[in-house]
């Protein structure tokens, strides 16, 4: 079986994924079982909405794998990716697969939504107020987003623990390794 | 200022001993807790830089924490008073079922709230005591205040 190597990923796609693992990780950790002077688990937050907002610039003018416009694909193609994804073999994709790409979409989609909860919760404790919580009604700040940050946050784990999964799912059973080029930035696919 | 002070020591558990219905013992309760924010409300952006350090509010505020601190608010948090029971509350049920660890926030608080007076005198030593004290609002706020 004849294989080529093909560049999948671009340094900005890949340095996001990986300091966006670590800031998640820590501000997760951080808001879960962190001091109550949540000082570190407002700066992990504040680099996780950095780096969000790098990726949905990157998003519209990045490389071509990069680009939404490029990987989030109408129902007719994800269906037909999902008729394949039981089968025993490589999927050879190159990029964010049918599925794989609204999974990203919904992935900032929350990321999003947990970083403006964020900045707009207001917990009554006068210590660990969002910096923005001023700017936003009472009823939102007090109430609205510190319920909203938290369901999330759940939504949040839930995905990762998801993504996690199929990435174990692709090695395991497919016989793909999407690790590698996530950090190589390059991808072994079977020629046609 | 000490006779504000004092009216406030004989108001408030006053108004603890009058609730006697559910709904009065929530408002007493919320009214107690809308006293300690006005004062965390001065303290915490100072402590935050968010507004200029001032003395003199710094330790009205401070002293009002300690003497809030000092109240029994037993009473206002009467049995039949939880989310379980009333929709216009945000106290969960646990505080009546884990008794002691409640307790043990309170005692937190309480020691917090004892050392404001004497940290108000500068920026350097309010922002650790103001730290430590909204740190006990939201160790309390985390398992008995519901979202």
């Amino acid at each position: 079986m004849k294989t080529r190597v093909v560049k999948v990923w671009d340094p900005v796609v890949r340095s996001f994924h990986w300091l966006l693992v670590l800031a998640f990780a820590a501000a997760w950790g951080l808001g879960e079982w962190g001091p109550n002077q949540m000082t570190w688990h407002f700066y992990f937050g504040y680099t996780v909405g950095a780096l969000v907002v790098i990726r949905l610039i990157w998003g519209f003018v990045g490389t071509r794998n990069a680009r939404f416009a490029n990987f989030l694909y109408g129902p007719g193609k994800v269906v037909d990716y999902l008729r394949h994804l039981p089968d025993r073999s490589p999927s050879n994709w190159v990029g964010h697969n049918p599925l794989g790409g609204w999974s990203v979409l919904a992935m900032l989609g929350l990321l999003i939504v947990q970083v403006v909860t964020g900045l707009t919760a207001d917990p009554k404790d006068y210590i660990n107020v969002g910096p923005l919580a001023g700017y936003v009604p009472e009823s939102f700040s007090v109430d609205l987003a510190p319920q909203i940050h938290e369901v999330v946050s759940t939504l949040l784990l839930i995905v990762v623990v998801i993504h996690i999964g199929a990435i174990v799912f692709y090695k395991r059973w497919k016989g793909e390794n999407l690790v590698k080029p996530m950090i190589t930035g390059k991808k072994e696919v079977e020629e046609e | 200022m000490r006779k504000s002070l004092l009216a406030l020591t004989f108001i408030l558990p006053a108004t603890a001993v009058l609730a006697q219905s559910p709904e009065d013992a929530v408002e007493a309760r919320q009214g107690y807790f809308e006293m300690l924010g006005a004062q965390m409300a001065v303290l915490g952006p100072m402590a935050q830089g968010k507004i200029d350090f001032d003395a003199t509010k710094a330790q009205i505020a401070a002293d009002n924490i300690a003497a809030l601190a000092k109240v029994n608010v037993a009473p206002l948090f009467m049995e039949g008073t939880s989310t379980d029971d009333m929709a216009d509350t945000k106290a969960k049920p646990e505080i009546w079922s884990n008794m002691e660890l409640f307790g043990e926030k309170a005692t937190a608080f309480h020691e917090a709230a004892a050392e404001m007076p004497a940290a108000a005198g500068s920026l350097e030593t309010l922002q650790p005591a103001v730290g430590k004290l909204g740190g006990t609002c939201k160790g309390c706020h985390d398992e008995f205040r519901a979202k």
